[in-house]
């Protein structure tokens, strides 16, 4: 039932995907409302708090959506459930990359996108469109209950809900059974409930 | 017995049943037989829920009031001689399309509006008068070609801007390109203001950049209507207050309003208010005090904060008469230079935020958690927070090792040349102008040099700190050039010439004096830093006294004159007085504070010295010689003494004044007065006890007065009576060795020694015996 419901919607953002590339404006606009937010979330949690300072976020969300529109042929071939999964795949290189810049530079490792680029007109309108992506208050309060949590809740959290990683890949990643990365799921989406309302 | 389950086990069986299963489990089932339970668990619920959409979707909450509709397909409208090419945006008024002159070749903006024959004939007259005014030449407004009424929809044609709306692209900006496109947008309207035209729906979507981040301004007055009204024309979220009110007028602040929303939105990428339904929106716009952008984006630069929120004060009265003020106040940021923006929203923010805390520290003292003395050091902080006002955010006060450095730096700098110029001038010691070219000349013009490249790079308080110490070295170094090039030397003999031995006039020891101090000025108006106005106002000070050795000074101090002395600095009371308040009036602040302490130590000064010799009394006419008994050796010391308690009291009486009808700046002028006044209500009996007339046993009461003074401080809380107390104990203590010539005495010595460790083993017992009770 999920699984051919994922694959609708996933086969919906593939077309949008291609329409944006070919300059829609509207699915450019659809795409992040889908995507844009969640993958924020993802990438200022995988920096953690104390990178967060130094790196922009913004500036890899925009680096890894520009490297997304130039690789959306890969897209089909891949092994990606969702393209959530396969754009959560390409933020997680991008912050690797640049956390281990950033460790090697020891200096702030802000890559600006230079405004008139050769793909410059891309990189307009995907800035354009990333005003969409506001990190509201709520966001804000959801990032910090997760990260009050125990790690292994957070990894779970982030891995099946933000990532969409399928439940085999899950397990894999946490060393766990399938059925073991189910329960724990509840257990920290229960967790990140209480959190969530201390914090009111 | 079986235990029954807490809200907690319940929920996490719901949560495990959906995550597992995909489906939501009733509450009400789900706590039967625990009925009280169910409130709580529904809340957990309606959490849950939200956070799984949340992370699921990634929907945003709150979607924006004017939100676009989800575009329904639609076959493009003809417009005559004009080919449509797409539509590009709807609004309001009607929808915008691309189209192509088939005449002219270009491509232009066909804006339809609702068939609504009145709006019609408005915006007939609006283009027909805008055009007249040459409103479209500004190029940062968008053109308007052609209005044609009478077609089906209206249409109006205008030029075709190829570029993205503001309030998408900012937050891909940098803060500088972000205040510079604002800064356009702000001269544009004010160009508009010129000509007498109110756009009245200025808003983010409204403002086009082109790939130069050229913004270009749309919908011009076509909110329509007569320039005095437009109450409720616009997007509810960028409306000033007086747009709900149709009482009230509307002019070209209601513009500078929504410039500063739309600067607040760039800022943050938030919107100041926001409401579920259009009256909580229109409550909030009218009452709620926005979050501080830095609250929302930490980023955002605070001068940039005071703009916005100064732009957007609620009162028109407290915003910028006319948006070239605030274009102004954006340059000045672009530029380095500080702003002249003091939202009220700061001074009341933090008002509302210290409140509270005042009233935990009275909980505490009643709760006897913390001691009145320590009641009272909060207190006195948290006055010293709201004193400070504005100042919070732009100054911090925690003293760092960079500061201390700095400063420590600057000093040792100043001494060095102090030292310097004394080597040169008192004991000829260097000799031509090379050497101190070198040692003064270059680093006066290296620390000059550097902290304007320093105040550029936002290195603020290095670069303060840089032309601090050039500031004051500039006078050492002008006096040395002045005496080696003999320029304003003075002719003929040295007579009534100050530092005539040092082979210096008057005139040079004036100008150097005066330029310091001019330099000082221009660098605390330019950085406003209390720093450098301090400087300014410790220079004017030392000018008088420089003005003063044409009048004779070096005869009033060689002959003791103090009266004199003091009644030609008189003066510079009021000027300073004066000055500070003028200058607080101008929303000047930094300045305002330095010299209104300058003008109240002068006025200490000033009274002493006056006081001395019995002549404050004599110029009242006063005189108490005549109680005087006859043996006392100095006529005048009973007016001595007068003058001087008078004195004390009038120190109290205008920090009092001060405190209770002066303005905000005056306030640390007036604490410094209260503190001085103890002090000086006790200094005529040292006084009296230092000239030794009178009964010997004089010493001694003074000593016991000292010590009461210091015990009784626990009495009023007040620092400034335990301080007093200790000096005059210490200077009693001296007095006492003296008149008994007890300095050869160690008995004497042990006596004391002896008093001071009892006292401290008292001090010890009295600790415990405090420690006892608090933990008791």
């Amino acid at each position: 039932m999920r699984g051919s419901l994922t694959f609708v919607e996933s086969h919906e953002t593939t077309l949008l995907l291609r329409a944006a590339r070919a300059g829609s404006r509207e699915a450019l606009d659809r795409l992040f409302e889908r995507c844009a937010p969640r993958l924020l979330a993802l990438i200022r949690l995988r920096l953690g708090r104390e990178l967060r300072g130094h790196l922009e976020s913004r500036d890899i969300l925009q680096a890894s959506l520009l490297k997304s529109f130039q690789r959306i042929d890969q897209l089909e071939q891949s092994d990606a459930r969702s393209l959530m999964a396969w754009l959560a795949r390409i933020a997680e290189n991008e912050v690797k990359d640049r956390v281990d810049y950033h460790r090697r530079q020891r200096r702030d490792a802000r890559q600006e996108v230079p405004l008139d680029e050769r793909d410059g007109d891309l990189v307009r309108r995907v800035r354009s469109s990333l005003s969409q992506v506001i990190f509201d208050e709520r966001a804000r309060r959801l990032e910090q209950a997760l990260e009050s949590l125990p790690e292994q809740h957070r990894e779970v959290i982030v891995l099946r809900k933000l990532e969409e990683l399928s439940w085999a890949e899950v397990a894999r990643r946490l060393g766990r059974s399938d059925d073991a990365c189910r329960m724990l799921l509840a257990r920290a989406m229960a967790s990140l409930t209480m959190a969530m309302s201390e914090r009111r | 017995m079986k235990s029954r389950p807490t809200a907690e086990q319940l929920f996490e069986r719901y949560v495990e049943h959906h995550v597992l299963h995909g489906e939501h489990l009733d509450p009400q089932e789900l706590c039967a037989g625990r009925e009280e339970l169910a409130a709580t668990l529904r809340r957990w619920i309606a959490e849950y829920r939200r956070i799984d959409d949340t992370l699921s979707l990634g929907e945003r909450a709150g979607a924006p009031v004017d939100a676009p509709d989800a575009p329904p397909a639609q076959a493009l409208p003809e417009f005559d001689g004009f080919e449509t090419i797409e539509r590009i945006g709807r609004g309001g008024m009607g929808d915008v399309y691309k189209v192509r002159d088939r005449k002219l070749g270009r491509t232009v903006a066909a804006k339809t509006l609702r068939p609504d024959g009145a709006a019609a004939a408005g915006y007939a007259s609006f283009i027909e008068e805008a055009r007249s005014l040459a409103l479209f030449e500004d190029e940062r407004i968008v053109r308007i070609h052609e209005f044609r009424p009478d077609a089906d929809p209206p249409v109006i044609l205008m030029e075709h801007v190829e570029g993205f709306e503001l309030s998408r692209l900012a937050p891909s900006l940098e803060y500088g390109q972000r205040a510079r496109v604002m800064l356009e947008v702000a001269e544009a309207v004010q160009r508009a203001h010129e000509l007498g035209i109110q756009h009245r729906d200025l808003k983010p979507s409204n403002i086009l950049l082109d790939s130069r981040l050229r913004p270009k301004i749309l919908d011009f007055g076509l909110s329509g209507g007569d320039p005095g009204r437009g109450h409720l024309v616009g997007t509810p979220a960028y409306l000033a207050p007086e747009q709900f009110d149709p009482s009230r007028p509307i002019d070209a602040r209601t513009d500078v309003y929504a410039l500063g929303v739309m600067l607040y939105e760039v800022l943050c990428g938030e919107r100041p208010y926001a409401g579920d339904t259009m009256d909580a929106l229109i409550a909030n716009v009218r009452a709620a005090r926005p979050r501080l952008p830095v609250e929302v984006e930490p980023g955002a630069p605070e001068p940039l904060q005071a703009i916005a929120l100064k732009a957007m004060e609620r009162d028109p009265d407290d915003r910028y008469p006319t948006a070239r003020e605030l274009a102004q106040d954006l340059r000045r940021w672009i530029e380095g230079r500080p702003v002249l923006a003091r939202p009220t929203l700061y001074a009341s923010a933090l008002e509302q935020r210290v409140l509270p805390h005042l009233e935990h520290v009275e909980d505490w003292l009643r709760l006897k958690l913390i001691y009145p003395h320590e009641a009272a050091g909060l207190k006195r902080a948290y006055r010293r927070l709201r004193s400070r006002e504005d100042d919070w955010i732009v100054q911090s006060r925690v003293l760092s090792y960079s500061q201390i450095a700095l400063y420590l730096g600057a000093l040792f700098l100043v001494g060095g040349g102090l030292l310097y110029f004394g080597a040169h001038r008192f004991h000829d010691a260097v000799e031509g102008l090379v050497r101190p070219l070198v040692f003064l000349g270059l680093p006066l013009a290296g620390l000059n040099l550097a902290a304007r490249l320093l105040y550029r790079r936002e290195h603020r308080a290095v670069a303060v700190a840089y032309y601090l110490g050039g500031v004051l070295l500039l006078p050492l170094f002008l006096l040395i050039l002045f005496f080696e090039t003999g320029l304003f030397a003075h002719r003929g003999p040295p007579d009534g010439q100050f530092l005539a031995d040092q082979g210096l006039s008057n005139r040079q020891l004036q100008l150097a004096i005066l330029l310091a101090t001019g330099l000082a000025a221009w660098l605390a108006a330019r950085t406003r830093t209390i720093g450098l106005s301090t400087a300014a106002t410790f220079l004017l000070t030392l000018f008088t006294l420089a003005v003063l050795t044409d009048f004779g000074l070096e005869d009033w101090l060689v002959e003791e004159r103090w009266d004199l002395l003091a009644l030609h600095l008189a003066p510079l009371v009021a000027v300073e007085g004066l000055a500070a308040w003028w200058l607080e009036r101008r929303d000047r602040r930094w300045f305002s504070h330095p010299l209104f302490v300058g003008a109240a130590v002068l006025l200490v000064l000033v009274l002493e010295l006056l006081a001395l010799d019995g002549r404050a009394l004599g110029y009242l006419g006063v005189s108490m010689t005549g109680f005087q008994a006859a043996e006392v050796a100095d006529p005048e010391l009973l007016d001595t003494l007068a003058a001087m308690t008078l004195n004390g009291i009038v120190f109290y009486l205008a920090a009092w004044l001060m405190e209770r009808f002066g303005t905000r700046c005056m306030r640390p002028a007036a604490w410094m007065l209260a503190a001085i006044s103890p002090f000086a209500i006790l200094h005529p009996v040292g006084y009296l006890v230092h000239t030794g007339e009178y009964a010997p046993g004089y010493d001694w009461f003074y000593l016991a007065l000292g010590l009461t003074i210091a015990v009784l401080s626990h009495y009023r809380q007040r620092r400034s009576f335990y301080l007093a107390g200790l000096i005059n104990t210490s200077m009693a203590l001296f007095y006492v060795t003296r008149h008994n010539e007890w300095f050869d005495r160690p008995g004497w010595a042990v006596v004391v020694i002896g008093f001071g460790l009892a006292l401290l083993a008292i001090g010890f017992g009295l600790a415990q015996r405090e420690r006892a009770r608090r933990g008791g």
